[in-house]
């Protein structure tokens, strides 16, 4: 079962093909990363899975049932443009972005309320959005997107323009909000962040998804038998024709295994010579790599 | 439907509180009143009097001619001397009079020659003329009854021939007054136009603003778009019939209070002169009957249809501003804007030539299409148009805002999503036709 399902996706502005054949599914309470270079469709099918525009074909299901208008409602949004009304005092400004999502007024205040005090913010309450710091209004942004307690929260470049103790505070209550049982919709060029809050990836390139899965397992997928071996005594001959040394820095070896040859190989050698081995680990390509190769490759095509 | 209202209840409550709006609403008209209110107010309050010493040497009859024949009034006060006004000079510094009005002996009333005005200071010009009006008054009616003419004969000499306008149709038979139906027709017709281009534009505004904000894209992923514009469109129309019932009410209290007093001065300068400002009397009636053509035009029927023209353009072009504001943003676009205004524009030439042919064929086609009826139909009301051309101007202008309401729609939720490009023409186009 999955919060979210892409089936067969497509989407076109005129004659430009924006989406092609876009599917994928978002397990609930995953947190889940949307990759992409600039123009890719990330903020097409966002715009699709938000309901503020329709797919020329395909299926979306939200929750195992076709979307609907009111689903809006249980889905949270923050644009990477953020916005505001800049004259509406900070509580006004919440209490009716929280009323259009479904919320009675005196549920919507009080849950604004709780956010603030939350948050530590409550000093705010009546201060003007155009009266605020940029970080300032972004806190806003987020309490706004995550007020009505929508089970999906898709949050776009959600860590630009924050400074470190703020982003962590914001990471914080994501993953808070995880376990209390939403799931996230990330959609970021920041590769270490998916990395480290990402369970599953989707990486978007020209209106296609090239990449589909667990980081884990994409990892694995394009992991290139890459070894890194730190050892006390750098003296060590390794058998050319089956490990070869990428790099060296000091003590610190990196070695690609040939075709056929296992960890363990690369291990019996080292014992067989009788080296001290410091540290013994694999090296998997950063999400980094991947999506630059995956983007670059695709551009070759 | 409840989502649209909560729009509406922001877009009105956030407007009516600004300070702009209280200024505009509340004080504009009452400075407007205050500025036409305050010539009178200050000559009424004025306590100076010129106080004038008339010496009458020109004994044409007994007494002279001018003997107690002037009126005081409260700028004015005459006293009659009876020194000579060899005398009078010398005297005049201690008397305290403000000057001397000398009529000589050989006073000519034919020629009007043989006066003098003597003082220290020169005569205002509005007492000089007040002076010589009633000397001249005075002296018409002596040569008129020297020929036997009765200022009933003069009155009835000068006599003009009114045309007396009957309207028959469906609504009955009724006098008309051609020049208060161009006034109010005209007055109409103007409110109609600044209407429409002052609420018109303040959309406009609204939707620029959400878009370069971009909280457009926050609002629409909770409503839908067109809900965000109708919920715009409606939430300032409602904050311009909010400011024209308070104008409205103080418009009218004002003249209620000015009314009260006018009429005690009106009644006041009645029994003061009686006779002499021939003209005068006749200027009061012609007021009073023109009051009372005012106040016999259909004024629920011409109320309630203006209202009805007033809500319909202001839809129709408010949809239009607001497809224009999704479709630029930031800094706008001139001739989009123009484009827009540009009917507007023609609807005012159009009702000023209305005005001379309330029932001419221009009249009557520009009154059947939507962009020109609002202002062209509300300027012809006090003519007494044929129901038929109400009715049908009506339903034209209907179909005319839901039409570019839904053209509207189209083009602005594409619009308020569009960043970057200046659009074209061409380009609108094709965003009507794009899928949801």
């Amino acid at each position: 079962m999955a919060i979210l399902e892409l089936k067969q996706v497509n989407k076109y502005y005129d004659k430009y093909h924006a989406l092609r054949d876009v599917s994928l599914s978002i397990e609930p309470q995953s947190i889940f990363g949307l990759l992409g270079p600039n123009g890719a469709g990330k903020t097409t099918m966002i715009r699709i899975i938000t309901g503020i525009t329709a797919a020329d074909q395909g299926d979306v299901i939200f929750n195992d049932k076709p979307f609907q208008e009111h689903h809006v409602e249980e889905i949270g949004y923050m644009p990477e443009e953020r916005g505001l009304y800049k004259k509406m005092k900070v509580w006004e400004q919440l209490v009716y972005l929280a009323q259009l999502k479904g919320l009675s007024a005196k549920d919507a205040k009080d849950r604004v309320y709780a956010w603030m005090e939350k948050m530590d913010i409550k000093d705010w309450w009546n201060k003007k959005i155009e009266e605020l710091s940029k970080g300032m209004s972004q806190k806003i942004q987020f309490i706004s997107t995550v007020v009505h307690e929508p089970r999906l929260i898709i949050l776009d470049e959600p860590f630009s323009g924050l400074d470190p103790v703020n982003s962590v505070l914001i990471q914080n209550e994501i993953e808070e909000l995880r376990l209390k049982g939403a799931t996230i919709l990330f959609s970021t060029h920041r590769m270490e962040q998916v990395e480290e809050i990402c369970e599953q990836i989707a990486l978007i390139n020209k209106g296609k998804i090239i990449l589909n899965g667990r980081v884990k397992d994409i990892k694995q997928q394009f992991k290139q038998n890459l070894y890194s071996v730190e050892l006390l005594d750098p003296g060590i001959q390794f058998r050319n024709d089956y490990f070869n040394v990428v790099s060296r820095d000091a003590n610190q070896f990196k070695i690609k295994l040939a075709n056929g040859a296992t960890s363990k190989d690369l291990l019996k050698t080292l014992v067989e010579q009788d080296a001290d081995v410091l540290s013994f680990r694999e090296v998997l390509p950063s999400l980094n790599e991947i999506f630059i190769k995956q983007v670059t490759e695709g551009t070759h095509e | 439907m409840n989502k649209t209202w909560i729009i509406i209840k922001r877009e009105y409550i956030t407007r009516v509180r600004k300070k702009l709006f209280l200024v505009t609403t509340i004080l504009a008209p009452l400075g407007i009143a205050l500025i036409s209110v305050l010539p009178v107010l200050m000559s009424s309050v004025s306590t100076e009097k010129t106080v004038i010493g008339v010496i009458d040497d020109s004994k044409i009859d007994s007494t002279g001619l001018f003997f107690e024949k002037f009126q005081n009034d409260n700028s004015l006060e005459f006293i009659y001397l009876t020194n000579s006004y060899e005398q009078a000079k010398n005297e005049y510094a201690s008397t305290g009079l403000n000057g001397i009005l000398y009529i000589a002996p050989e006073f000519n009333m034919y020629e009007g020659t043989g006066v003098e005005y003597y003082s220290k200071e020169q005569l205002g010009l509005k007492s000089q003329s007040n002076i010589e009006k009633q000397m001249s008054q005075i002296t018409r009616e002596l040569k008129l009854a020297k020929i036997e003419i009765t200022p009933e004969i003069i009155d009835q000499l000068s006599k003009d021939v009114r045309i007396k306008s009957i309207v028959s149709n469906e609504q009955g038979t009724q006098e008309g007054n051609t020049a208060i139906a161009t006034m109010i027709g005209s007055i109409m017709g103007f409110v109609i136009y600044i209407v429409m281009l002052m609420y018109g534009t303040m959309v406009m505004r609204g939707v620029m603003e959400e878009k370069t904000n971009r909280i457009a894209e926050v609002m629409v992923s909770s409503v839908k778009p067109f809900q965000l514009m109708l919920g715009k469109i409606v939430g300032i129309g409602m904050v311009g019939l909010t400011q024209f019932i308070i104008w409205i009410i103080i418009v009218v209290s004002i003249q209620m209070g000015v009314g009260l007093f006018y009429g005690e001065q009106m009644a006041q300068l009645q029994t003061m002169q009686p006779g002499v400002g021939m003209e005068q009397p006749q200027n009061i009636t012609a007021l009073a009957k023109a009051f009372g053509d005012i106040a016999q035009l259909p004024w629920v029927y011409i109320v309630s249809s203006f209202l009805f023209f007033f809500l319909g353009g202001y839809l129709l072009y408010a949809a239009l501003f607001a497809a224009v504001g999704s479709a630029t943003g930031e800094e706008g676009d001139q001739s989009l804007t123009f484009i827009v205004t540009l009917p507007v524009i023609i609807s005012i030439m159009i009702m000023i030539n209305t005005l001379e042919q309330p029932n001419g064929t221009l009249a009557i086609v520009s009154s059947m299409i939507p962009f020109t009826a609002p202002i062209v139909m509300c300027a012809r009301l006090p003519f007494h148009p044929p129901l038929w051309q109400l009715i049908l101007s009506m339903l034209s202008l209907t179909g005319g805002f839901i039409f570019t309401t839904w053209l509207a729609g189209r083009i602005y939720r594409v619009g308020i999503l569009m960043y970057g490009k200046k659009v074209t023409l061409k380009e609108l186009g094709k965003w009507i036709f794009y899928k949801a």
